[in-house]
């Protein structure tokens, strides 16, 4: 694989108002990490859900 | 020519991922409609018909690698006005493509030459709902939570799950965007843009495989991609409103309506009615999502519902639905909670309408309360002459308001009832 070496800027990023933190290389692997990016992934599926259904036209 | 018998075994359902070579199956511009066919008059009057080619334009700054020269598609001559397009729904959304699919379709169409005036969505195919597809995938998710504590062994499916979920977050947008393109109901270019863009982060994922050593980038490129979907959610419209937006709105019809006014355009929004809100999800109360074709729907099968209104003074009743010189007698607009406003030109009476739609209107929605479906019914008027009175029917049943008087003035509610409908 070939990944861009260098890490984010940023060390943390706000989505859905939860904080994820940028990984680096030799962190430990923080399993509450991961577990906020399931959180954010599921307020961001909900809200498309809900938004979808708002505008309809699903059939 | 048979459609879906020859498409290609290995397109996995729900792939979600633009680039997903499909194969085209069948471009059939043959006579003869078949029984799911629209002719050009229903197209019309369903008002589903969209410009070719301001879509193309509108979306043609989306650069995704999707290779639309393997999108099933299928043409259909009515035989009465020319070509129209039939492409199923199934299709597209099984491969989880819509907006850059149907860009390319339009492009593979009008570059190719093969002219067509509209194109249409699937109309009575039952589909796979998208927005229960992302339910699955939260469902998917929360099976990951418990796997994922201190001292687990990390799997690569902890990190795709994520990616699969935002590919189908991406392509329910997609699929939605696509649908409200084909009724001409266009968004601003950094909608598409942020669409584009977030396509490209999800797509571009280096999915760990199994026994693949999990390195940061895998986490932090999903971080990457989820930001960009919320700040591409954050740009999306609230509500979707049909018609024209020019339905004036007063303080007393402000009870149900807000309205605001975003650059040069109208946001109808309507209110979520608090006593609602315990059954229903999300809150604002709707129940039913009509389809493009809702007009048709609504009063044929799913509501059942026909709208009329009568002119006491000489007896003549109008449907919603009439016409008169190929002209509407009413117009209907349609609001995201379920809201559905039929504003009646009533000079259709003598002959003589001036087509303004600001005479009276029946407003209806259905709502739910403690397991009961409750029909919601509003009078509405702005300027009529007449004595006339707004009533709706469902399953057989008439429902009307009192006769309503000569008025000129804003907007206003004359009369609300609720009926409970089963």
């Amino acid at each position: 694989m070939n990944f861009a070496s260098s890490p984010p800027a940023n060390s943390t990023i706000i989505i859905c108002d939860l904080e994820v933190r940028y990984v680096k290389n030799g962190d430990i692997i923080d399993p509450e990490n991961l577990r906020r990016i399931y959180d954010v992934t599921k307020c961001l599926a909900g809200k498309s859900v809900v938004w979808g259904r708002a505008i309809g036209l699903s059939k | 020519m048979s459609f879906t018998s020859a498409l290609p075994a290995n397109i996995p359902k729900y792939s979600a991922v633009v680039g997903v070579p499909v194969s085209i199956v069948s471009v059939d511009t043959a006579s003869g409609a078949d029984s799911t066919s629209l002719t050009y008059r229903e197209l019309y009057d369903y008002g589903v018909g969209v410009d070719l080619h301001r879509v193309k334009h509108v979306l043609g700054d989306l650069s995704t690698g999707l290779d639309m020269s393997r999108l099933s598609v299928r043409a259909v001559d009515s035989g009465i006005t020319g070509e129209l397009i039939q492409y199923t729904s199934r299709t597209i959304f099984d491969r989880g493509v819509c907006t850059d699919s149907i860009l390319r379709f339009f492009r593979q169409l009008t570059d190719g030459g093969i002219h067509k005036e509209f194109v249409v969505p699937m109309v009575g195919e039952v589909l796979p709902d998208p927005e229960n597809v992302v339910e699955g995938c939260i469902d998917a998710i929360d099976t990951y939570y418990r796997e994922v504590s201190y001292g687990y062994e990390v799997r690569a499916a902890h990190y795709t799950i994520v990616n699969d979920c935002v590919l189908y977050i991406l392509s329910l947008i997609s699929f939605k965007l696509c649908r409200l393109a084909m009724i001409g109901k266009l968004l601003s270019d950094d909608i598409y843009t942020q669409l584009s863009r977030c396509w490209r982060l999800a797509t571009s994922y280096r999915r760990p495989k199994a026994l693949d050593i999990i390195l940061p980038e895998h986490e932090n490129e999903l971080a990457d991609m989820l930001k960009c979907t919320e700040e591409l959610l954050s740009k999306l419209p609230p509500l979707f409103v049909f018609g024209v937006s020019d339905l004036g709105i007063t303080e007393e019809l402000s009870r149900y309506i807000d309205v605001t006014s975003v650059s040069d355009r109208l946001i109808y929004r309507p209110r979520p009615i608090e006593y609602f809100t315990d059954e229903l999800s999300p809150p604002g109360g709707y129940v039913l999502t009509p389809p493009p074709t809702f007009r048709k729907a609504l009063v044929v099968s799913a509501y059942g519902m026909r709208a009329l209104i009568y002119n006491i003074s000489t007896g003549k009743k109008i449907l919603w639905e009439d016409i008169w010189r190929d002209r509407p007698c009413a117009r209907v607009y349609m609001y995201a909670d379920g809201w559905v406003i039929v504003w009646f030109e009533d000079r259709c009476f003598y002959g003589e309408p001036d087509w303004d739609y600001d005479d009276v209107a029946a407003a209806f929605r259905f709502e739910r309360l403690n397991g009961v479906v409750y029909l919601h019914f509003l009078a509405l008027d702005q300027e009529h002459g007449d004595t006339e009175r707004v009533c709706i029917e469902y399953s057989g049943v008439e429902k009307c308001s009192p006769n309503i008087g000569s008025y000129s003035g804003a907007v206003r509610v004359t009369y609300e009832e609720w009926f409970a409908v089963r």
